[in-house]
């Protein structure tokens, strides 16, 4: 019961995970050059 | 080095911040899960030469999976043409993984030790010179304690999604459908790489920052930099996004060496080289790139 949910909660991230990468401009070229 | 654009160290300290919430993630997700291990990896000298080509050819682009992602979300038309690249890059190359061992919990708290004190260090400098935590300059009110919020959730949900072993990363995506252009079937499950750009194109919907940018015949040379930066990350077994919150967070030795040979590769501009030290500068290709 656990694994399902913990699926279902990982496919609800996935968008606000590209908004907290989006908002954080995370990119090593660009802190880099 | 990473504080070289931002003197503020900013970038480092969002790199090692989501770096250590993605570790300690992966260690309690393992724990609850039976003490479960994950498979680590020797480095190689391919590991050096991927991440070199890799890094070079993310300059010359311009930024890398996650950044270049984000461009095109923004309106970057041209960025097309680098996830082109990644697709045709992974197509033309398939190599086997490197020799793997398991973690040992050694290596885990190696990490975790190692992680936590970078960012100790770092935090310590940055609040004896008064810098505030600021990982995006084009966004002045995130930061201090609600930067770190985010970062930390975001790093969270990383791990959890890691964890998962849901192929939810751009540069999932572009390697299973290079894999499809050898003939290999494609997953349904492969399409949640699409919610990652989607979360995107809502940030710059809410923060009214989209800004189209049309292709250009110039932009068809992002297609040669995309199959390159394919090439490395096949290569160097990951790179980057991979390198940084999947890899390393776990004590993956291959990781650290592929990352230090992607600053190497970085601090290269290949397209400097290519026109005898007079190439434009990669970071202005797209307004969004511009240093503040």
């Amino acid at each position: 019961m656990a694994v399902p949910m913990l699926s279902t909660i990982a496919l609800l991230a996935i968008p606000v995970v590209g908004m907290g990468l989006a908002l954080s401009q995370f990119c090593l070229v660009r802190s880099v050059c | 080095m990473l504080s070289l654009r931002q003197g503020d160290g900013s970038p480092a300290r969002c790199l090692v911040g989501l770096s250590l919430a993605v570790a300690l993630t992966l260690l309690l997700l393992a724990r609850w899960h039976g003490g479960e291990s994950m498979p680590l990896y020797s480095p190689q000298p391919s590991v050096v030469l991927g991440g070199l080509v890799f890094g070079m050819a993310a300059r010359a682009n311009g930024g890398c999976f996650v950044g270049t992602i984000n461009g095109l979300c923004k309106g970057e038309g041209g960025r097309l043409f680098t996830v082109a690249g990644w697709v045709l890059g992974y197509g033309l190359v398939h190599l086997s993984s490197l020799p793997a061992h398991r973690q040992s919990s050694m290596e885990v708290a190696l990490v975790l030790v190692g992680l936590a004190a970078l960012l100790l260090v770092l935090n310590r400098r940055a609040h004896r010179n008064k810098q505030p935590f600021r990982p995006n300059p084009a966004a002045p009110a995130l930061q201090g304690t609600l930067a770190w919020a985010l970062m930390l959730t975001t790093g969270i949900l990383v791990g959890l999604l890691h964890h998962s072993g849901l192929p939810w990363s751009p540069s999932h995506l572009a390697r299973a459908l290079g894999a499809a252009l050898r003939g290999a079937p494609l997953a349904w499950s492969t399409a949640s790489a699409l919610l990652v750009p989607l979360g995107m194109v809502l940030v710059h919907g809410l923060r009214r920052d989209w800004n189209p940018v049309a292709i250009r015949a110039k932009d068809a040379l992002l297609l040669a930099w995309g199959i390159l930066m394919a090439l490395g990350s096949v290569w160097g077994m990951g790179a980057n996004d991979t390198y940084l919150f999947r890899y390393l967070p776990l004590g993956s030795l291959h990781a650290a060496v592929g990352l230090a040979a992607m600053v190497a590769g970085i601090a290269i501009n290949p397209l400097e080289l290519m026109a005898g030290g007079a190439g434009p500068q990669p970071a202005a290709v797209f307004p969004s790139e511009k240093t503040p």
